[in-house]
């Protein structure tokens, strides 16, 4: 509209132009007015609302167990992450240096006797250790060495050991 | 569906039909008036559910000691002043001219269908005080009875004609000094 409408138009008053509204509204938002205001004064119409309840009763059980799931779960996964560090690095397998394997390690490097062992073993506490080895009476070990060697391959075999 | 109507059937006990009568029947009309007193769409939007929020609330409370849609108005008014109220505060507190921002956001607002003397218009109203800029849109656009504004506004009918009037001047004003 030109000013020079205006300029006739002295009186504003009675103008049905500018009395009209002069701001549009975004797209579609008139339309869900209705529904925006009623959903924010939490009146549903009664099938949604029966609908809601329904299948809010299915999934309670879920939403109470949901958050120990979730734990359950993070602690899976944990545990998976560090199994296949485990497993790609090779130490899974790995058989651990334990004091067994280390004095067997010794004694195959020629280092110490095996005869030493024993009594380390037993300060340590390792009573369980010969359980399954034979146990001889002294009296049978003489009889069965006096039966099966001479009195001088003894004494030779004591010097040895000296 | 008239007020009485909607009234009666909040009273026979469904609270929840009878508010969706009353946003169904005024929710559009009381966004306008809320946008023309604003200017700004998302402010409107955020007044608005602010009124209906307490329209819900305060329905127990109505008395009928006026009509539904004068209280509706009178909540939408009220809710519009405080929000410019504010709006005006906060300009000062950061040096700006409340009345100067309006204008320039009218301008530059995508929303706004109007040619240039609807601008001048809307920016001539945006510099006048809250309470006469809600007398003048509700008198000039709405043509809402003086009476009726009188009960919205909780203001005598003499002092509605007179605020009218010097707010009806001050825009003509503004629109000579703009070349119309």
């Amino acid at each position: 509209m030109s000013k020079s409408y205006m300029n006739q138009q002295h009186d504003i008053h009675d103008d049905p132009h500018l009395k009209r509204n002069p701001f549009k509204a975004p797209e579609g938002y008139l339309e869900s007015l209705e529904e925006k205001i009623l959903s924010l004064a939490g009146i549903v119409q009664n099938e949604e609302v029966r609908e809601v309840v329904t299948s809010s009763r299915g999934s309670r059980w879920f939403n109470v167990l949901k958050p120990a799931l979730l734990l359950a779960c993070t602690f899976g996964v944990i545990f998976g992450m560090g199994y296949g560090v485990l497993r790609l690095t090779g130490t899974l397998n790995k058989p651990s240096d334990t004091e067994d394997s280390y004095y067997a390690k010794m004694i195959e490097k020629g280092l110490i006797r095996s005869s030493f062992i024993y009594p380390i073993e037993e300060e340590l506490g390792y009573e369980d250790f010969d359980d399954e080895e034979p146990v001889f009476d002294e009296e049978e070990v003489v009889t069965w060495l006096a039966t099966q060697y001479s009195s001088m391959d003894l004494a030779q075999l004591y010097y040895d050991e000296k | 569906m008239e007020d009485s109507d909607i009234i009666r059937l909040y009273k026979s006990g469904q609270p929840e039909r009878a508010f969706t009568f009353i946003v169904r029947k005024y929710g559009e009309r009381l966004y306008w008036h809320i946008r023309q007193l604003v200017a700004d769409h998302n402010d409107a939007d955020d007044i608005l559910q602010e009124t209906f929020i307490k329209v819900w609330n305060a329905l127990p409370a109505f008395r009928e000691e006026s009509k539904l849609y004068t209280w509706l108005y009178r909540i939408a008014t009220n809710e519009s002043l405080t929000f410019l109220k504010r709006k005006r505060l906060r300009a000062t507190f950061t040096f700006r001219d409340p009345d100067a921002d309006m204008a320039s956001f009218i301008e530059s607002d995508p929303l706004f269908d109007g040619d240039q003397l609807q601008l001048s218009l809307q920016k001539a109203i945006a510099t006048l005080p809250p309470k006469q800029k809600s007398v003048f849109i509700m008198r000039y656009f709405h043509e809402i009875k003086y009476e009726d504004i009188s009960e919205i506004m909780g203001i005598s009918v003499g002092a509605l004609k007179a605020s009218y009037h010097h707010a009806f001047n001050k825009v003509q004003e503004y629109l000579k000094k703009e070349g119309y």
